[in-house]
């Protein structure tokens, strides 16, 4: 079961994914879990880099942020893997984030309703486990209450 | 030989403060966790277009913002 520190000193919780290409290059990113993310999301940059052809975008959603609302483009993440889980043929945002958002996108409801997880901000840990039964939760708990 | 090239840690702290996208061709992984280790460098620009299409040029890769970073993130 994955147990993932991140560092709370930032006040926001930042972990590690990996993401690839249909031709299977991977790339290594840092994301944002963000419980208030409907989508899953990712920058411009990772986006090309991954081999999207980002400007020619045949599925768009309106979106509202805390900022305002605007209509981003959608489209097929080949692979995604994050708390040891791999998710094929996600459907993600291209999100301008703001260079000075330290992350290349955000983890939303998506992805993050297919996991128990557990954080602990105190001492910078998440704990992830994929819904696999009650068992895997039982472990979840335990886990849990071992990191406090 | 295949070059191995440089740290990434060492890399990225080198860029420190020039507010770009800093594009990292990952060259070798920690065998135990699959982290990237060392890697070369194969753009430094403020665009994030750029640094995606600089990109598509690695084999593995990974893009880091070298600046400024927001106190507060609301997305």
């Amino acid at each position: 079961m994955p147990t993932i520190p991140f560092d709370a000193r930032r006040r926001v919780i930042i972990v590690e994914a990996v993401a690839f290409a249909l031709d299977g290059r991977p790339a290594d990113l840092t994301v944002l879990v963000d419980t208030g993310a409907v989508k899953t999301g990712f920058r411009r940059s990772t986006l090309i880099g991954l081999g999207i052809d980002v400007d020619a975008a045949t599925e768009f959603l309106w979106v509202s942020t805390a900022s305002g609302s605007l209509e981003v483009p959608i489209f097929n993440l080949p692979q995604l893997r994050v708390f040891g889980a791999t998710f094929t043929n996600l459907s993600v945002l291209c999100l301008p984030l703001p260079p000075t958002v330290p992350a290349d996108g955000v983890l939303g409801f998506d992805v993050l309703s297919k996991f128990r997880l557990f954080v602990n901000y105190r001492r910078g840990i998440v704990v992830a486990e994929p819904f696999n039964g009650i068992w895997h939760g039982m472990r979840l708990v335990w886990q849990a209450i071992w990191t406090l | 030989m295949e070059r191995q090239g440089e740290p990434i840690e060492q890399i990225l702290g080198r860029y420190k403060g020039q507010n770009a996208f800093v594009v990292i061709e990952v060259l070798s992984v920690d065998p135990k966790t699959q982290k990237p280790l060392t890697g070369r460098v194969l753009a430094v620009t403020p665009d994030e277009t750029e640094a995606g299409m600089a990109a598509r040029k690695a084999k593995h890769f990974l893009i880091r913002w070298v600046g400024e970073i927001a106190e507060v993130v609301i997305v």
